[in-house]
């Protein structure tokens, strides 16, 4: 096993004695034992998973046999079947099975709403049943909602309605642009909720917080390609309405993170301010598509994920340091590409594409180096 | 947590669906069926599960400009050479309005306007989606709908033209 090779290892080496190395084998086991059931739990939700999608494609494969009253029966048996199970798992105190009934009656939701679209031929655009369901289901999940399996999933409902919505609008003005700006702001609703006091619901929070976080440093990362874009006067000006949402709930952020320790505070602004300021210099601020604004644009994207590793390093979040750095490596490798053309601007572009990558390189080993000692 | 809470919250969306039911069978209970002459284009739309995507091929009649896609309203009336669906204003006296927008029929425009298209399109299952695929390229079919008070047009099935 890999883990007995590595103990003899550091057992040689003499990095550990003979009984430390006892504990840490009979810690891996009692792990793998069961104590903490991760792949358990991982089985445990893609069966779920399966059975809810098993659920789906077995109604709309039996469409033509099945009367329409038996179906919407069947199914509301079904639903209320689960809601029944929630209830009777929080008043025995059944975590687990809480959890599974919870997740299994979002599904039956889901199923019921695409259930009636078909059978009242209800078409029309995606976004109104995942807003149906929205509605419907989050009192339920942000109540009863203790793992990442719901946690995750309702975020991605709330992004993927906000998404759709935004998108099947994208081209009206007026209070619209509010509805734009709602889905910008999605992923920080996200962080604000996850900011809530979840007492015992710890992961629930901690999946809205990642899922908040990663698709806000992903849609600011995604943004400053419009530095590649023509803007014009009247774009910015609406992209400036659309940012009124986001910019609040970012303050709100702002206040909440000081005040209740959300993250440690040197990352508090290049985590909040730092998307913002991006996003919001790249969508309101009227500019063509030539090098010195694309210069521009790359500079802001660099300060934007440089100013996050500088947190992350004061905060020794050596993860988030390392994500940083990898955000601004591929945006160097962007530039090869970016300045292709003639030998000479081919050359220019791999030469100092190469040395800021050196030079990067260069920070990222320093920073372990020092991270290693003060962890030391 | 208090349990009245999660107690209501369990019971929205059984609550909800069940309106959802009774609001469309109240529609559709005081519904006129109507059989309309249809033609199949693009008939899998494969992105969105099992629909057939169908043109209406009633005769337009009346004044386009009465229709935008926003706003538009037609009036069906039976005639010898089959269905007329005539352009009316929204408030106009009809027995059979088709409210467009909520019936979610697509409209695009031919070279002139009075030769405007109406599309829309209904779900299938898996079993029956290669029957009425092959139905639609090969005979003159009728799609069967029922049309309710607040003329909303609801598909109901496809069938050979009578």
């Amino acid at each position: 096993m890999a883990l007995d090779r590595k103990l003899e290892a550091w057992l040689a080496a003499g990095v550990i004695d003979t009984p430390t190395a006892d504990r840490i084998r009979a810690f891996e086991t009692r792990e793998k034992s069961g104590e903490r059931p991760v792949l358990l739990w991982a089985i445990i939700g893609l069966g779920l998973l399966a059975l809810v999608l098993g659920i789906l494609l077995l109604v709309a494969a039996n469409w033509d046999r099945i009367p329409h009253a038996l179906k919407l029966g069947v199914h509301m048996a079904l639903t209320i079947t689960a809601a029944v199970l929630v209830w009777r798992a929080t008043v025995q105190r059944r975590p687990r099975l809480r959890e599974g009934g919870l997740f299994v009656l979002a599904g039956l939701v889901l199923g019921g709403i695409t259930l009636q679209s078909q059978i009242y031929q209800l078409v029309g655009p995606i976004w109104r049943p995942l807003l149906t369901w929205l509605l419907l289901m989050t009192p339920a999940i942000l109540l009863a909602g203790q793992t990442r399996l719901t946690g995750h999933g309702w975020a991605a409902m709330l992004l993927a309605t906000t998404s759709t919505l935004a998108w099947d609008h994208q081209g009206e003005s007026g209070l619209w642009l509010v509805v734009h700006g709602l889905w910008m702001a999605s992923p920080v609703l996200l962080l604000l909720l996850s900011a809530l006091p979840w007492f015992h619901r710890r992961e629930f929070a901690r999946a809205l917080a990642d899922t908040g976080l990663i698709t806000m440093l992903a849609g600011a990362s995604f943004a400053h390609f419009a530095w590649a874009e023509h803007i014009r006067l009247e774009d910015a000006a609406e992209w400036l309405a659309r940012m009124v949402l986001p910019a609040l709930c970012v303050a709100w952020l702002v206040v909440a993170g000081r005040r209740w320790k959300l993250v440690p505070q040197p990352l508090l602004l290049p985590l909040t301010v730092g998307p913002l300021v991006a996003v919001t210099l790249a969508l309101c601020i009227p500019h063509g598509d030539s090098w010195p604004w694309r210069f521009a644009g790359f500079l802001i994207y660099v300060l934007m994920w440089g100013w996050i590793a500088w947190g992350a390093s004061r905060a020794g979040w050596s993860l988030l340091f390392a994500v940083a750095v990898a955000a601004v490596a591929l945006r160097l490798f962007i530039v090869y590409l970016e300045l292709f053309g003639s030998l000479a601007s081919t050359g220019l572009g791999l030469v100092i594409g190469g040395l800021l990558l050196i030079g990067l390189a260069v920070v990222w080993h320093r920073f372990i180096r020092t991270f290693g000692r003060a962890a030391s | 947590m208090k349990r009245s809470w999660l107690l209501a919250a369990l019971a929205l969306p059984i609550v909800g669906l069940l309106a959802g039911i009774a609001v469309n069978q109240a529609q559709v209970r005081d519904a006129d069926t109507w059989r309309l002459p249809i033609e199949g284009y693009d008939p899998r739309d494969l992105l969105r599960g099992h629909y057939i995507n169908f043109r209406y091929a009633w005769r337009t009649a009346g004044d386009p400009r009465l229709c935008s896609r926003r706003s538009c309203t037609l009036c069906l009336e039976k005639g010898d050479g089959g269905v007329v669906a005539r352009f009316a204003a929204a408030d106009s006296e009809c027995s059979a309005k088709v409210d467009v927008v909520a019936s979610n029929i697509d409209i695009s425009q031919g070279f002139a306007r009075q030769r405007s298209q109406f599309s829309s399109r209904i779900f299938v299952s898996e079993v029956s989606a290669p029957r009425m695929e092959k139905m639609l390229q090969e005979q003159p079919v009728e799609l069967v709908a029922l049309l309710t008070p607040e003329g909303r047009l609801v598909p109901q099935t496809i069938e050979p033209a009578r």
